[in-house]
Parts: C-alpha cells; structure tokens; sequence
C-alpha cells in the first residue's frame, strides 16, 4: 500500500552499486500533450530530474494506524516501497489502462528482495523499450528522462546504461 | 507486483565521494631529440 513520492532531500549519490529490475509503467498524457511515466497502481508520476522516494500510504488507508512493527519504508511487513521485478521477463500487469510502458530501474537505500522481484526505498528510471507501436513516444519519454531506448529488456542490452535523474 | 518471498532485507548506502581540486601537474621535461643515426 504504497505511493512513492518524489525525493526531496535533494541528495545525489556520487558511486554505490544499486538494484537493478523491470518494470512497468503507464504513459501519462499531460494536457499539454506531454508524455510521462506513471505507475500503475498510483498517481504517481515519475521524476524525471531526481530519484523516487517511496512512502507508506498505510497509515493513511488505514485512519493513522501503521500497522505492526512498521519502521521503515520498505518494511518486510508491508507492501511498501518501490517495486521492480528481478527478471525482465515478467507477465504484463493490470493496474492501469491506456499505453503501458516498459524499462529498466535502479533501486538503492532500504530494501526488500524477493525471489522474483524487490521493493526498495529510492528509485531512478534507466532505459525503456521501444514501444514498436509508437516509437515517437518511446523517444519523447527517453528525451524527458534523460534515458536510453533499447529493443528489449535482454540484459546485454542494458549493462552499459548510463546514469538516470538521482545518480 | 508481487516479489515472491522475501530473501533478505538490508540497505544500499549511496557514497558520497569527497570532492577534490584538480592537481597542477608540472610540466613534463622536454626531451631533446636524438638526431638520426
């Protein structure tokens, strides 16, 4: 229960060696036409000039009670946190309709890792696949987030990615 | 999203590198040529 928020603290990190999963957005359309990324579950958009912070929306589901033992976000007793999965691979998921789009992540503070993917604390978008239906916005979200456009998620695709908004 | 069951939980702590000065590097000795045997 969770929408990650955009980071605040402003800090960059300068070296560490992140997460790294695929996921799946939705192509959010500004009024204005402009294209962004939105996870599925929330409103949540995507940063596209500093990381993602991920807070725990619990207490506010839940009328103020954070549940047990939380302390953190992620916590392994939520279902907090950003969420990627381990493997490119992975089934298309439901939360939203319209255009999806799909990319490589990198995740780094608190984290949780599962056996097919993980929930963390901070995240940074790093590439998007081309979409072969509609390149143009595969690009025009690639520009905006300052990001690489690769064919697919195969991992000799994305080893070489350069940094994204919040490295 | 569903991770699966969970194999760990821990931290990744972003290092923030000291920030340094260029370092003024004197100039190499120039080398005479060696005329052509």
């Amino acid at each position: 229960m969770t929408t990650p928020l955009e980071a605040t603290s402003g800090a960059v990190p300068d070296g560490f060696v992140p997460l790294v999963g695929y996921r799946e957005w939705a192509v959010h359309r500004d009024p204005d036409g402009t294209s962004a990324l939105r996870s599925l579950f929330h409103p949540t958009i995507w940063p596209n000039d500093r990381a993602l912070a991920a807070v725990c929306l619990r207490p506010l589901i839940w009328h103020g009670r954070s549940g047990i033992g939380h302390r953190a976000v992620p916590d392994a007793v939520c279902e907090c946190g950003i969420y990627a999965f381990r493997r490119p691979d992975f089934d298309t998921l439901r939360g939203a309709k319209g255009p999806k789009a799909r990319g490589v992540v990198r995740g780094w503070g608190r984290y949780v890792l599962g056996t097919s993917g993980w929930r963390c604390e901070f995240a940074s978008v790093s590439a998007i696949v081309v979409d072969a239906d509609d390149p143009a916005t595969s690009r025009e979200l690639a520009r905006r987030y300052g990001i690489a456009v690769v064919t697919s998620l195969d991992v000799d695709d994305v080893i070489e990615l350069p940094p994204a908004a919040g490295f | 999203m569903f991770i699966g069951e969970i194999e760990e939980v821990g931290v990744i702590e972003p290092i923030s590198l000291p920030q340094t000065e260029p370092v003024e590097q004197p100039d190499a000795p120039s080398e005479e040529p060696v005329p052509a045997r």
